[in-house]
């Protein structure tokens, strides 16, 4: 077995390392957000770049995944509220029928036509949050309430409150699609 | 309410593939990502660069007005002497500037830690003996040193941790690193499951692995599970919590006593560095290192000079450790060298020599010891 001589490991080897191994969840928490595959994938890389500067800053405590999460989660709230976002939104649905690339059809391609998922993505974005991390993430609900920087309780009133929506929507008597919906 | 729930359950494994990216993707994410970096980089440099360019000109400007003048007056020439328009005098030979003679150093490969085979073979990146800071270096995501009784100091600081997370294939191992008085004493991995199935079949495949390097290890119960060790220096084990958890936990500890009590049975990491010791002591001059992983001394580069006694350098000296095979050890005595002078380095230079340990066998396999290197450097700038 030769020996390895270690060197320190720079910043980019870590950032490398973390794009290989969170790039899907970095990618796929952008889209539950904005639910645009290319804007998702510049997001993508905005996260990595944002880890990347504040990686001295990074704290043991938190694993890469965690602190990814909190990342992705604050440049696409960033993102929703910006002009650039709100420009698109206007223009998408006044073009709407025109665009053969809509939000929703993008969902739907995403999601290869599951209707369940897609009225998931159709929920407004704070049931949505919670739901997708929830079930599609895995987290428990005080693992999203430190992520989401709000109370347990509120965590769990909004999934219960989520899945009512969801039950609602597939049973045909919701269809608030979220380009109309204030958020 | 249960059925929409579990719907929701089994959708997780079509979103996490609808968003897996190609590899080419993938590339395209890690090659736009690192331009970015550059780019900001880049920038940030030119800045500073303008910034100083302009404090240098103004600089410039103001030391020409104000000893530019004076010089005509203050200047007096020696009759045998041609002096140039800056004053240097040319019967005098010009020092070559010390910036230009590099200071003595030794550059190592990168470590290696991509694959899941890398993460595993722990035992080839952290040596006992290490600091914390040398550990920081090569992982700067390692989390802080604390004490592993929490906030009570009293029972003891020598006895300090620092943890980070390592990707392990699909899961997540919790990697610690433990220290006594700032030497790294074990580097072991931890992972818990519920899954009595999973983790068990993680355990027989981490046996298998590191038997192909260790050879078979010996199995036995411990008190809510199993341990099996390939030395006192490496092994595993799997427990049950009362809670239903299991502990699925492996790695390297390097314990003096337990050490002690296997030297009859095969040979131990104390015995490796003996033997190392008295090989480097047949090599050269140097003093004793410590016998021990752990402790560490302090030793002075003193020079006279018009006959005074000045220190050039203060340096730490360790022996550390690391398991390479079955009974085979690679044993590397140190000196950390800080130079007085800040203004030369203010980083440690490291000077060592390695040795590969077995029982039968001790032979050098890497000689950096640029103890002297360093001195002639360093007297050079006195």
């Amino acid at each position: 077995m030769i020996p390895l001589k270690p060197l320190g490991k720079t910043n980019e080897q870590v950032l490398k390392e973390w794009i290989s191994n969170h790039h899907d969840l970095v990618f796929r928490t952008a889209f539950y957000y904005v639910k645009n595959k290319s804007t998702a994938e510049d997001i993508a890389q905005e996260v990595f770049v944002k880890s990347y500067e504040k990686l001295d800053s990074f704290r043991g405590d938190a694993t890469p995944s965690t602190w990814l999460y909190r990342i992705t989660i604050n440049t696409c709230k960033d993102y929703l509220k910006s002009w650039t976002y709100r420009k698109v939104l206007y223009t998408s649905t006044f073009f709407e029928n025109r665009s053969s690339h809509s939000v929703e059809n993008q969902v739907l391609e995403q999601f290869q036509n599951d209707e369940l998922l897609q009225t998931v993505m159709a929920l407004p974005t704070k049931y949505r949050e919670v739901i997708v991390l929830y079930y599609f993430e895995e987290m428990k609900t005080s693992e999203i309430a430190t992520l989401l920087q709000l109370k347990e309780s509120t965590i769990r009133v909004r999934i219960a409150r989520g899945i009512e929506k969801l039950r609602k929507s597939l049973k045909g008597g919701d269809h608030e699609w979220i380009t109309l919906t204030k958020n | 309410m249960d059925n929409l729930d579990q719907e929701l359950k089994q959708r997780k494994i079509l979103v996490h593939q609808s968003f897996e990216l190609s590899e080419e993707e993938l590339k395209q994410l890690e090659l736009r990502t690192i331009s970015t970096i550059r780019a900001h980089k880049n920038k940030r440099n030119r800045s500073h660069l303008r910034i100083f360019t302009f404090s240098g000109i103004a600089v410039a400007i103001l030391t020409i007005l104000l000893i530019g003048p004076r010089s005509f007056f203050l200047q007096k020439d020696e009759p045998n002497q041609v002096s140039t328009p800056l004053g240097i005098s040319v019967t005098q030979p010009l020092e070559v500037p010390t910036s230009f003679i590099p200071l003595p150093d030794i550059q190592a490969p990168p470590l290696a830690w991509q694959t899941e085979q890398d993460k595993l073979a722990l035992f080839q990146v952290f040596s006992i003996g290490m600091t914390y800071s040398e550990a920081k270096e090569l992982f700067p995501e390692l989390g802080e040193l604390t004490s592993i009784f929490g906030s009570d100091s009293s029972l003891g600081i020598d006895l300090q941790e620092a943890t980070m997370p390592v990707s392990l294939g699909k899961n997540q191992a919790l990697l610690t690193l433990s220290f006594n008085k700032g030497s790294l004493y074990a580097a072991r991995y931890q992972r818990e499951s519920r899954n009595e199935q999973e983790i068990n079949h993680e355990k027989d495949r981490l046996i298998t692995s590191y038997s192909s390097v260790f050879g078979n290890p010996q199995e036995e119960q411990i008190e809510n599970g199993t341990s099996v060790t390939w030395s006192p220096f490496f092994g595993l084990a799997l427990t049950k919590n009362y809670d239903g958890r299991y502990f699925l936990g492996w790695g390297l500890q390097f314990d003096e006593s337990l050490d002690e009590m296997y030297r009859n049975r095969i040979f131990t990491v104390q015995e490796a560095i003996e033997k190392a010791m008295s090989k480097n002591s047949n090599n050269q001059e140097s003093p004793a290192f410590p016998s021990r992983p752990g402790d560490s001394w302090n030793e002075e580069m003193n020079v006279t000079l018009g006959g005074k006694q000045k220190t050039l350098a203060t340096a730490t000296l360790r022996t550390k450790v690391k398991l390479q095979a079955t009974e085979t050890y690679l044993v590397t005595f140190e000196k950390e060298w800080i130079t007085t002078e800040k203004k030369i380095s203010d980083k440690p230079i490291k000077s060592f020599t390695t040795y590969r340990v077995t029982k039968d066998k001790v032979e050098m396999v890497e000689n950096n010891n640029i103890d002297e290197e360093l001195k002639s450097f360093l007297l050079r700038q006195e």
